[in-house]
């Protein structure tokens, strides 16, 4: 063990500021495989997927996103507050679009698909572009481990961000009620409706979004490539429908296929004759917050869990066989 | 070649790209201390060292690292490290943070994975840099943060692909330092990759020389470098005149502009020397036993009838 003195202590050995330089130290500590190295990957891509341990350029769209999800909660929640103080239960219905239905229907749903569009190429692209996926799959871990924890890091995320305003809405109409107990009895069916449908949307962003990050090297190629594929096929099916033949052609957009989901998951399928009156008069007697899907529960979920496993067993495929 | 107490061994190993044959039929083990994977570019190295880290499968032969197939049991690379030639590093990432992290995908808890980081930072030489994000850092910094993520969690074998690629004299020195001490002071066996015979010959215990993916030498280096016939002198002055005492005394002699070589190692030959500086009133600077050097290896000169010049 060599023994060096500070230059303070060096003519006064009683002033302290011995540093002592013990040399090299082999590590004899545990060693954790595998469970330590997913978990290593997965909490290094929720901090990444949020900026966390970054400077603000990192932070600043995610958590802009993130706001701008809870403010339009914040306001729905208002809304409703307000019309129920006024006017009571009355002033409370004649407020559209602020169920918790309605809330992932139109504005929080795109708002999403933006998040996500931002945020997911963080996890892929510049580990590949700076070569460090080089420094993960020389370790304990294999490309599946690697790619599973990145994904899980993306879905845990997109959860909480789909779940967050969603609660706040909750809290705002339960506060806004006169008896909130009372609300809360008659409406608790609401809470596990939209656990599970935010887990839904999560899940399926999550999937699209992961696998254009993983066939893009560069962020901005799968941001780019995620806003496309989110807003043409939308543009593209949306002539299709209110035709009864052609309305299967819908469920080519990610869009189209999320809404039908929430919309069978709160309020259900909608029956023929109310379907057929529709189609006649489409912007006649529209429900902004029970509106309800005109496809068949088994149709719906087919085209969810198709565009669900699709990207993940793709992107798993294309990881499994990566030669670095 | 396969020997006892082997690290790594490689069994009649081939590996087969659509175009190109990378290894043909090698047969190879590593012992501990530093072995140099010397090659020109395409002749294998890097192939070689992803087949032992089980990055890629070869097509037919056996791998064994550590006493275990690496394709099929990963935890085998918990006591590997690797040092890749091309970039590698998050550039917006702090060195410390960076490297806590990649300790802790290596299996080791968090808060250990904070100290071996920092003690590793400090063995490179980057401890005062190391809450700077690495994009800041010059070449050489890269490289030794590039070294500290392959030492962070303590392996048993590192294996360094070209370390000193792209750095000043300088920097190369100081990267072939730490590689030297990597072995010395830390205990870990080095493997290390390179196309310049002077970075191995500096560094390296022993050699294997690759050529279009077969095994062409492989060895201690002391082996390559070992005294040879030719004596070597070097004079501060009369050099002619020393030259011609030699040559009437009967010696064949060498000429360089380094100093002069005279075949034969013997007293005899000892005696005429100093007889022909004494006649020649030349001052004698150095004189001693010429070594080869691994150059030769590639060249074919015989070490015994180099040049004078190249020699010392």
């Amino acid at each position: 063990m060599a023994e060096t003195r500070t230059a303070q202590a060096a003519g006064d050995p009683k002033a302290g500021g011995v540093v002592f330089d013990i040399g090299y130290q082999r590590y004899a500590g545990p060693r954790e495989g595998r469970r330590r190295a997913r978990l290593a990957v997965y909490k290094d891509g929720f901090r990444k997927v949020l900026g966390l341990g970054r400077g603000p350029k990192a932070k600043l769209l995610p958590w802009a996103c993130i706001l701008v999800l809870v403010g339009i909660s914040i306001v729905m929640a208002a809304m409703v507050g307000f019309g129920q103080r006024t006017l009571g239960d009355v002033g409370a219905e004649m407020v559209p679009g602020t169920s918790h239905y309605f809330y992932y229907s139109i504005f929080g749903l795109n708002i999403l698909f933006i998040f996500a569009a931002l945020v997911a190429p963080r996890l892929l692209c510049p580990d590949r572009r700076n070569g460090t996926l080089h420094l993960y799959l020389v370790r304990p871990l294999t490309a599946t481990d690697y790619v599973l924890a990145r994904w899980a890091a993306c879905l845990t995320v997109m959860v909480l961000v789909v779940w967050l305003p969603q609660f706040v809405l909750l809290a705002g109409r339960v506060l806004g009620h006169p008896e909130p107990l009372t609300y809360l009895d008659d409406n608790w069916t609401d809470i596990p409706k939209f656990l599970l449908s935010g887990a839904a949307i999560a899940a399926m962003v999550t999937a699209v979004s992961m696998l254009a990050s993983g066939l893009a090297t560069r962020r901005g190629y799968a941001s780019v490539l995620l806003i496309a594929l989110f807003v043409i096929p939308n543009a593209v099916t949306a002539p299709f429908a209110f035709n009864p033949q052609l309305q299967w052609v819908s469920m080519f957009s990610l869009g189209d296929v999320l809404g039908e989901t929430n919309k069978l998951i709160f309020n259900g399928v909608e029956q023929a004759a109310e379907a057929d009156s529709q189609v006649e008069d489409p912007f006649g007697d529209l429900d902004l917050d029970t509106a309800q899907t005109r496809f068949s529960p088994a149709f719906l979920l087919a085209a969810y869990f198709g565009w669900l496993l699709a990207p993940v067993v793709v992107l798993w495929m294309y990881y499994r066989r990566l030669r670095l | 070649m396969l020997e006892g107490n082997a690290l790594m061994t490689m069994d009649n190993v081939t590996k087969q790209y659509p175009a190109v044959v990378a290894l043909h039929e090698v047969d190879l083990s590593f012992t501990e201390g530093i072995t140099g994977l010397l090659g020109e570019n395409g002749a294998g190295k890097s192939t070689m060292i992803k087949i032992l880290l089980g990055l890629v499968p070869p097509t037919s032969g056996s791998v064994q690292v550590l006493g275990e197939d690496v394709t099929r049991n990963p935890l085998v690379r918990t006591r590997l490290g690797y040092m890749p030639e091309h970039d590698c590093l998050p550039f917006e990432a702090p060195a410390a943070e960076f490297l806590c992290h990649i300790a802790e995908v290596s299996g080791l808890p968090a808060a250990r994975a904070r100290m071996r980081a920092a003690d590793t930072l400090r063995h490179v030489g980057l401890f005062e840099a190391r809450h700077r994000p690495m994009g800041t850092y010059s070449t050489g910094m890269k490289q030794r943060v590039k070294l500290a993520q392959a030492l962070v969690h303590d392996p048993d074998i590192v294996l360094l692909d070209e370390p000193a690629a792209g750095l000043d004299p300088a920097g190369r020195d100081d990267m072939l330092g730490l590689v030297r001490k990597t072995y010395r002071e830390f205990g870990i066996t080095v493997v290390f990759s390179s196309h310049l015979m002077s970075d191995v010959e500096r560094t390296c215990d022993r050699i294997t020389v690759l050529e279009g993916g077969r095994v062409a030498k492989s060895g201690a280096v002391a082996e390559y470098t070992a005294e040879t016939r030719t004596l070597f002198i070097e004079v501060d002055g009369n050099r002619e005149r020393f030259v011609a005492a030699l040559e009437a005394r009967g010696v064949s002699v060498g000429v360089g502009k380094g100093g002069v070589a005279v075949q034969g190692s013997d007293e005899d030959l000892a005696d005429l020397v100093r007889d022909a500086l004494v006649e020649a009133e030349a001052p004698l600077r150095r004189m001693a036993p010429r070594r080869r050097e691994l150059a030769e290896l590639f060249t074919g000169v015989d070490g015994d009838h180099g040049e004078a010049g190249e020699a010392g």
